[in-house]
């Protein structure tokens, strides 16, 4: 800590040099704060990583992984003909398929 | 299934639903066994059931007991064929008309929320990226990706392809195709959580363009381009702003005159609070919202469920359908 006072008060004597102190300013700055991260920008290049990012993975929406019918009256004719019980998922205005 | 919807069906179907009580009126997410002749084995809500954010087990172990309860059925109930049940013969018109129009193409929306990793790459969020601890359960709720579909009617798609096509030529966009995909496509209350609540005040947000990148004898190829602003009240007194960029391609049949393949990326910067827990967690500070735009080949069954701005609201089923397929930028 008292390096760096000492080191301010080096740079405040040295105000009169203008093209010194600039140069020491950008110095500092560059030294105190991390480098920006570069913008990620849409293109052509990137396209199919950003998809395949927003995607889901395998472990995800789970619900889409089965061949849900969206008609009670042809899940009951299909339940009907192979002779099984129909589980109903009475979603809100629909099924779940947002995370909310 | 849209239980809102087929609670006011005024035909057999809306019969069957009322009859065997398979599915709860008055508050949705219930989940329920029901024979094919109406006999409910049960229904519950996961969530109040388990007592722990949708937990697995304890709906497998309910599940469990439902097909226990099916196997001391008659057999006579039981064995495929044995129960007969005939097609519709009546259809409440009001219902019927819920599908998507003839001809339209329909479009899987994946929704992601996102964060920039140290490169400023896209990456996905971590319990690091939430202003309060969150559970794993709840982590893995908000890092999934969000869906809906979006239809895109056939007049809207064919305006979009000329008879003369010309690489490097300008099509214009439909006004309609543009305040849907910006104004119901793009709004995270929509595409995130299915809400209407936080409504923009215009769904004029955003341009976009579409240019013809390859003719062959058999195809156009269109780059579809564009960028906008969803400026819209968030909730606990935020402002929700999100920022996309959109960047595609569309690639028509000319011998089939058919759309062969729609695929579009949207990636901008989100700030501001959803409404609903849990993706409120999310602090205010600017984030990702990457959404992906597939067309679905031969969609079937739940891919031809309604899109989230289209659904009924209140007592007027079709109000939000015809609005959906007709979009005004003030509505």
């Amino acid at each position: 800590m008292m390096i760096d006072v000492n080191f301010r008060m080096m740079c405040w004597r040295l105000v009169s040099f203008v093209a010194v102190a600039v140069s020491l300013s950008g110095f500092l700055a560059q030294a105190e704060e991390p480098t920006k991260p570069q913008q990620f920008e849409l293109n052509s290049d990137n396209l199919s990583k950003l998809k395949n990012l927003v995607l889901p993975q395998q472990s995800e929406n789970a619900f889409w992984k089965v061949a849900w019918e969206a008609d009670i009256w042809a899940a009951r004719q299909k339940a009907a003909a192979i002779g099984k019980p129909i589980f109903v998922w009475g979603g809100s205005e629909g099924p779940p398929v947002t995370n909310c | 299934m849209d239980v809102m919807a087929a609670s006011r069906r005024k035909d057999a179907v809306g019969r069957f639903l009322r009859e065997s009580g398979c599915v709860h009126f008055k508050s949705t997410g219930y989940v329920s066994v029901v024979t094919a002749d109406g006999q409910t084995l049960g229904i519950v809500n996961p969530t109040g059931h388990n007592g722990n954010n949708n937990k697995p087990k304890g709906l497998h172990e309910w599940l469990r007991h439902r097909l226990e309860e099916w196997q001391k059925l008659p057999v006579k109930r039981r064995q495929p064929g044995a129960v007969k049940v005939a097609d519709l013969d009546e259809i409440d018109a009001a219902f019927a008309a819920l599908q998507p129009p003839e001809g339209a193409l329909i479009v899987r929306v994946t929704n992601r929320t996102m964060q920039h990793d140290d490169q400023g790459q896209p990456r996905l969020v971590c319990s690091k990226d939430f202003d309060k601890e969150i559970s794993d359960i709840q982590l893995g709720r908000l890092r999934e990706p969000a869906n809906d579909f979006m239809w895109i009617p056939q007049a809207e798609w064919q305006a979009l392809f000329d008879i003369n096509p010309r690489v490097g030529q300008s099509q214009v966009v439909p006004e309609s195709l543009k305040l849907r995909v910006f104004g119901h496509h793009m709004n995270p209350n929509l595409g995130i959580q299915g809400s209407r609540a936080y409504k923009p005040r215009s769904l004029q947000m955003g341009e976009m363009t579409a240019t013809v990148e390859e003719v062959t004898t058999n195809s156009v190829r269109l780059e579809l381009a564009g960028a906008g602003v969803l400026d819209a009240p968030g909730g606990m007194d935020t402002r929700l702003l999100y920022r996309p960029a959109l960047l595609g391609h569309l690639t028509y049949d000319r011998q089939k005159r058919t759309v062969m393949e729609l695929e579009m990326v949207a990636l901008g910067s989100l700030s501001g609070r959803l409404h609903r827990s849990p993706a409120a967690l999310y602090s205010e500070k600017p984030r990702l919202l990457g959404i992906v735009y597939e067309l679905i080949h031969n969609p079937i069954g739940g891919e031809r469920l309604r899109p989230n701005a289209a659904r009924m609201q209140g007592s007027k089923p079709l109000g939000n359908y015809r609005n959906y397929l007709n979009p005004k930028a003030n509505y």
